[in-house]
């Protein structure tokens, strides 16, 4: 499928490339909030909650990353047995988690404004020609910068 | 596939976690397949399982997210002690996991060294070759990111080589000094050549193995993987559930285990000691030339010929025994066929 509109692959490797850099960290704040959010969850009701949410995620990247979450002391994990049904495994944020979403979530939803802002035009310095493309790039990132800090 | 057959096939590929993360990462995917099937009224226990990605890309994840620190976690705490907080925050794990590109160039990783007597391989999905030869040296070939790179741990004269889930062959030259080599595996192929009197233990998922062998112990185990052994071993253990077995000059102990798989077997000698079992797998054995062991061969539903007196034949079975010496051969299957000439 990307073949026949991309000849050499190149945007292929291209998204492959970016999104493997931008989802990773992603995906780990949508799994600390989704857990914040529920009090404690467990990984099934996680990826029903994210797939609601428009995020489809796969038991085999959750459930690795839930591990390495855990062994990283962002979350904690404690097996509960029902008296009906069978044993799930439960996550809750640890202090760490929790102080690492207040700090990392804010900074997420001011690059998402911005990125937001650039895209739709609204950037001012958007329309300004003339300029080489450096001095270009980095009015471009002050300009995006100033307009989302406010929030 | 059911639910068990996925957890035991997941089991295999997860073989670099520790055993209580390994466990601990079944027992949750089974939850899971458990609340799957619960939600999902519509399919049953098959439906639900054949919509979970394959063990093999699953083990690959667990790896790349905890495999290095599964296996170098004490090292890893060492060095973060040393260097203060070192790599030990979550941001620089964060950091270092975002720049692992998708993009990967094919690698080599190689190396040997005198003195090596023993050799211990875990492979994922890699093809591994063993040949003889007068110095060791091993050549790792894959596209592999800094996560997934194979490692070499050296022990005295133990070598361990962990290939990783992204490696696609791992060559190797064992000398004579190699008394032992043992090889997990789970979806890659194995072809070894033994030195003489080495010992071999090889466990594999789906992986063939082959395994050319003189003077040796060799213990193959695989769970769909065809196994054969050739050369002349000192005792053979192969057990599978569905692969085929094929030993050709077994002279010593041979003891073969399969559930499905066929079995063909060849004595060399007329000393052999050979003990088959199978449930619905057919069992081929070709005794020595003019060999006369002492023979009992017996199933319940399959056909059996083999040179005796028969005992019985009809619902409880058909069985021939034949005094002899001095070698032994027992064969019993369920309903597979018995052939022995």
């Amino acid at each position: 499928m990307i073949e026949q509109a991309d000849p050499g692959g190149e945007l292929g490797r291209a998204v492959d490339k970016w999104r493997s850099q931008s989802r990773k960290g992603f995906l780990e704040l949508c799994i600390l909030a989704c857990v914040r959010g529920a009090g404690r969850s467990y990984g099934f009701a996680m990826l029903e909650r994210l797939s609601s949410a428009g995020l489809e995620v796969g038991e085999g990247s959750l459930y690795p990353l839930l591990t390495r979450l855990v062994r990283e002391g962002m979350l904690e994990a404690s097996w509960e047995t029902p008296a009906e049904g069978h044993p799930r495994k439960y996550y809750r944020l640890s202090p760490l988690g929790s102080a690492f979403l207040e700090r990392v979530g804010p900074e997420r939803e001011r690059d998402q404004r911005a990125l937001e802002a650039i895209l739709s035009g609204a950037c001012p310095s958007g329309s300004e020609g003339g300029g080489e493309d450096k001095v270009d790039e980095d009015r471009d990132d002050s300009a995006a910068r100033g307009g989302a800090e406010p929030v | 596939m059911t639910k068990r057959q996925y957890l035991d096939e997941l089991e295999a590929q997860l073989y670099f976690l520790e055993e209580a993360e390994r466990s601990d990462a079944l027992r949750e995917f089974e939850s899971h397949i458990d609340d799957t099937i619960a939600a999902r009224a519509d399919l049953g226990e098959e439906a639900v399982v054949d919509r979970l990605p394959p063990p093999a890309s699953v083990a690959a994840r667990y790896y790349a997210e905890a495999g290095p620190e599964a296996s170098d976690g004490e090292r890893d705490r060492e060095r973060d002690r040393e260097e203060g907080r070192g790599r030990g925050g979550f941001s620089f794990g964060g950091l270092r996991s975002m720049f692992s590109f998708a993009r990967r160039e094919e690698r080599e990783l190689s190396g040997g060294a005198d003195g090596v007597d023993r050799v211990v391989i875990e492979s994922v999905a890699c093809d591994v070759s063993a040949k003889t030869g007068d110095a060791f040296s091993y050549v790792v070939r894959g596209r592999w990111s800094d996560e997934t790179a194979p490692r070499v741990r050296r022990d005295g004269g133990s070598w361990r080589i962990d290939c990783g889930p992204d490696a696609d062959e791992l060559e190797l030259v064992l000398p004579g000094s190699v008394v032992e080599l043992i090889a997990n595996g789970a979806s890659g192929d194995l072809g070894l050549e033994l030195p003489p009197a080495a010992s071999a233990m090889v466990r594999t998922a789906s992986g063939d193995v082959s395994c050319r062998a003189s003077g040796g112990v060799v213990e193959l185990t695989s769970a769909s993987g065809d196994v054969s052994v050739s050369g002349s071993p000192a005792a053979v253990r192969v057990g599978t559930a569905s692969g085929d077995v094929s030993v050709d000059g077994a002279s010593g102990e041979a003891r073969i285990d399969t559930q499905s798989g066929d079995i063909t077997l060849r004595l060399a000698s007329g000393d052999a000691d050979a003990s088959v079992r199978s449930a619905s797998g057919d069992v081929a054995i070709r005794l020595a030339q003019g060999a006369a062991p002492e023979l009992l061969a017996e199933s319940v539903s399959g056909d059996v010929s083999a040179p005796g007196d028969r005992v019985g034949k009809g619902p409880v079975g058909s069985r021939i025994v034949a005094s002899g010496g001095p070698g032994r051969v027992r064969v019993k299957t369920v309903s597979g066929d018995i052939s022995v000439r």
